[in-house]
C-alpha cells in the first residue's frame, strides 16, 4: 500500500453511509421504461419522417392554372440506370415527358444504340426509347409525343422498327401502351395535329434531288388509315425545330422557311403566303398557334444570325423575343408580353390556360463554334445542342424551370395535351439520390452498380455457404454438451 | 410479476451490501458528502431499471461502479464549479490539528482541484487498488490513456501541494 492509498483510505473513513429511499427501485425502474418509451417514440417518429422524406415524392409542385386533371409530368427527371426496359420491352402506358440526350441518359446502353431517350409514363414508369441514329429537336431524327401521349412518332430507326429497303420515307408509329411499332408511307414526322389522328410528314422527292434543310414534300399522314393526303407545295429551307405548326382546331398549319411564312388551309387546301421573314425570325414553335386560333407567335433573335461567324458565348446569349402576327392577315398583333428567351434556339411547345407559354430553351455545346454562311447549320440539331431548359413563360414577364431535366438533356417533348399538368410526383429522394449517383461520371455509375451487385451476390453467397458449413458443426456441439 | 419482486429483492440487497464502499468512492470523487449522497442515489436510480440485465450477467459490481464513474464525469462536466465549491467547504470544516488530517485535508483540496477523469484514474489505482486494464475498463478509455490520466493526476498534485512530494513517491 502506498502513501497515497493510505491517505486515500483515510479520507473514504470520513464518507457518510448514504440513506437510499425506500422507492429508489421503483423510481428507477419507472424512470427507466419513460425513457425506453420516450426513446422508442423519438425513433419511431425519426423513421417515419425519414421513411416519408426517403419514399415520399420527390417534388411535386403544382403548377396547373386550377386545373382539376392532376399533375403527371414529373418535376423531376432523373437518369436511366442499368438495366432499364425499353419502350418496346416493357411498354410503360402514354408518356409525360420525354427526354433525349447524352451520356447518363444512355443508361446502360453504352455501346450499342446512339440515340438515347428517357420516356416517362404518366404513371412515372421509366423506359429507354431508342434510335439507330441521334435525336434532334423537330424533324430530321427528333423524337415526338402525340398529343395525348400513347403514341412515339420517329424515323424507322426506331427500336422496333425496321429500315425500308427502298429509298420511301416513313414514319414509325410506336403505341406506347401496347409496344407494337407500325410503319407509315409519306414522309418523316414533322409535327402532330391537336387531335393526334393525323401528323404532318415531310419527304424528299424520291430521285435524291433533295438538299438538307428543304422542305421537299409536305403531308398529312391519317394515323389511323396510313393514308397520306399531299399539301400544297412550299419551296425553300427550313429550321428543323421550328418548321410548322397546328392551328388549336387543326385546320389551318402555319409552315416557315427561312424567308417566309405560310399559312395551309388544310379543308381547302388552299396556301397563303402569310409574311416575309428574315434570318432573325422564326416560327415560335409547333405551338406558336395562340388558343384563340386568331394569332401566331414568332420569335425575333438577336444575335449571332444566319450570316454570321461566331463562337458558344456569343450563341448563348441570342435573344428571342417573342411577337405576334394576324393569322389572316400577317400584321403584328398583340399577345402575351413574354420575357425574353436566351440562348442558342427555342422552341414553343404549347400555352397554358393561364396565357402561360411553355417553351424549350437550347444552350450551345462547349466549344460549338457558327461558320458564316455554312449551309448545314442547324440550331436545333444533335451536334451544336449542349443543354436543354423546360420553361414557363408567365403573362407578367416571369419565367422558371417547369422540370428538373438530367444534366446531359439535349431535347424535350411533352405531350400537347399535358401542358397545364406539370408539377406532378417524381421518383422518391431515395431513388432519385441512386439514380444521380449512378449517372455521375457516366459509365463509372452504372458499372459501379454492376460491382456492387456482382460484390452483394458474392458476399451472400459465401455467408450463405459458412452457414451450411457451421449448421452441422453446432449441432455436433450442442449434442456434446448435453451428453456432458 | 415474481421474476420483478424477486429483481427487487436482489437489487435491495445489492444496495444494502455495497452503498457504503460506494458512498466512499463518492466521497472520494467529489470532496463532499451532499454530491456524494446524490451521486450514490442518482446511480442506483440508474441501475436499478437495468437490474434484471444487470444481474443476470453474473456481478453487478463492474456495472455499478463504471456507472458511477461515467455518471461523476458527466456531473463533473455539466457544473464543474460544484467540486471547487465543494473543496472550499471542505476547508472550512475539517480541523488542521494533527498531521494526519493535515494530510488528508491537503490531499483533499488538491484533489478538487484534478479533472474529473484524473481523479476517478487516482481513486481506481490508489485507492481502489484496481490494474490500469481494470480502469480503464470502467472508464471506458484504452490502458494509454488510464497511464497517462494517473502520470498526470500525480503530477499535478504534486504541484498543487508540493509540501506533499514524499507522498507522491508511489509506482504508478
Amino acid at each position: 500500500m502506498t502513501r497515497l492509498t493510505e491517505v486515500l483510505t483515510a479520507i473514504a473513513d470520513g464518507a457518510r453511509p448514504v440513506p437510499i429511499a425506500e422507492d429508489t427501485w421503483r423510481r428507477g425502474v419507472r424512470r427507466r421504461r419513460s425513457r425506453v418509451v420516450g426513446a422508442g417514440l423519438v425513433i419511431a417518429a425519426a423513421g417515419l419522417a425519414t421513411t416519408v422524406w426517403l419514399f415520399g415524392g420527390g417534388g411535386g409542385r403544382a403548377t396547373g392554372p386550377g386545373g382539376s386533371a392532376p399533375p403527371v409530368v414529373p418535376s423531376t427527371v432523373y437518369s436511366p440506370v442499368t438495366g432499364q426496359d425499353t419502350v418496346v420491352e416493357a411498354p410503360p402506358g402514354p408518356a409525360a415527358i420525354l427526354v433525349a440526350g447524352d451520356h447518363e441518359l444512355r443508361g446502360s446502353d453504352i455501346w450499342g444504340w446512339e440515340g438515347r431517350s428517357l420516356l416517362v409514363s404518366q404513371d412515372g414508369r421509366y423506359r429507354l426509347a431508342r434510335t439507330v441514329g441521334e435525336s434532334s429537336a423537330g424533324i430530321a431524327g427528333g423524337l415526338l409525343l402525340s398529343p395525348d401521349g400513347r403514341y412515339l412518332a420517329g424515323l424507322p430507326w426506331l427500336e422496333g422498327a425496321s429500315w425500308p429497303d427502298d429509298a420511301r420515307a416513313q414514319t414509325a408509329l410506336l403505341d406506347l401502351s401496347t409496344g407494337e411499332v407500325v410503319q407509315r408511307d409519306g414522309g418523316d414526322p414533322v409535327v402532330w395535329a391537336p387531335d393526334g389522328a393525323s401528323l404532318l410528314v415531310h419527304a424528299y422527292p424520291p430521285d435524291g434531288s433533295g438538299q438538307p434543310y428543304r422542305i421537299g414534300s409536305l403531308g398529312l399522314l391519317d394515323v389511323g388509315t396510313g393514308r397520306t393526303r399531299s399539301l400544297p407545295e412550299i419551296r425553300g429551307r427550313m429550321r428543323m425545330g421550328n418548321v410548322a405548326a397546328f392551328s388549336p382546331d387543326g385546320t389551318r398549319l402555319a409552315v416557315a422557311t427561312e424567308d417566309a411564312l405560310y399559312v395551309v388551309d388544310l379543308g381547302r387546301d388552299t396556301l397563303v403566303r402569310l409574311a416575309d421573314l428574315t434570318e432573325h425570325d422564326r416560327l415560335a414553335g409547333p405551338g406558336a398557334w395562340l388558343p384563340d386560333g386568331q394569332r401566331i407567335a414568332m420569335y425575333s433573335m438577336s444575335g449571332c444570325a444566319d450570316g454570321e461567324s461566331c463562337d458558344e458565348t456569343a450563341l448563348g446569349q441570342r435573344r428571342f423575343q417573342i411577337r405576334y402576327l394576324d393569322a389572316g392577315t400577317g400584321q403584328p398583333a398583340q399577345g402575351p408580353p413574354l420575357a425574353v428567351a436566351r440562348g442558342l434556339a427555342a422552341r414553343l411547345l404549347g400555352w397554358q390556360r393561364n396565357g402561360a407559354a411553355v417553351v424549350a430553351v437550347y444552350s450551345p455545346e462547349a466549344g460549338l463554334r457558327k461558320p458564316a454562311g455554312d449551309p448545314s447549320w442547324s440550331e436545333t440539331d444533335w451536334w451544336a445542342v449542349g443543354g436543354v431548359e423546360l420553361m414557363r413563360f408567365a403573362t407578367d414577364g416571369s419565367q422558371r424551370r417547369l422540370v428538373d431535366l438530367p444534366g446531359s438533356a439535349l431535347f424535350v417533348d411533352v405531350p400537347a395535351n399535358l401542358l397545364d399538368r406539370f408539377g406532378g410526383p417524381s421518383p422518391s429522394r431515395l431513388e432519385g439520390a441512386l439514380r444521380w449517383l449512378l449517372a455521375l461520371y457516366w459509365p463509372a455509375g452504372q458499372v459501379a452498380e454492376l460491382v456492387v451487385v456482382v460484390v452483394g451476390l458474392a458476399v451472400g453467397l459465401s455467408l450463405w455457404r459458412r452457414r451450411r458449413r457451421r449448421g452441422p458443426r453446432r449441432a455436433a456441439v450442442r449434442n456434446a454438451a448435453e451428453g456432458r | 410479476m415474481e421474476a420483478e419482486r424477486g429483481d427487487r429483492s436482489s437489487f435491495e440487497a445489492y444496495v444494502r451490501a455495497r452503498s457504503m464502499t460506494l458512498s466512499r468512492i463518492a466521497y472520494l470523487l467529489t470532496g463532499d458528502h451532499h454530491l456524494a449522497e446524490d451521486l450514490v442515489q442518482q446511480t442506483f436510480l440508474r441501475v436499478a431499471g437495468r437490474w434484471q440485465r444487470i444481474a443476470a450477467e453474473g456481478d453487478p459490481d463492474p456495472y455499478v461502479r463504471k456507472v458511477l464513474y461515467h455518471e461523476h464525469i458527466s456531473r463533473w462536466r455539466r457544473a464543474r464549479r460544484a467540486a471547487r465549491v465543494a473543496a472550499e467547504d471542505i476547508d472550512r470544516s475539517v480541523p488542521d490539528t494533527a498531521d494526519q488530517v493535515a494530510i488528508a485535508v491537503a490531499v483533499q483540496r488538491a484533489l478538487a482541484q484534478l479533472g474529473a477523469r484524473q481523479r476517478a484514474a487516482l481513486v481506481l489505482r490508489y485507492f481502489e487498488d484496481l490494474t490500469e486494464a481494470q480502469a480503464a475498463e470502467i472508464l471506458g478509455c484504452r490502458i494509454g490513456t488510464v497511464k497517462s490520466q494517473v502520470r498526470d493526476g500525480l503530477a499535478r498534485l504534486r504541484v498543487l501541494a508540493p509540501e506533499l512530494a514524499e507522498l507522491m513517491e508511489v509506482t504508478p
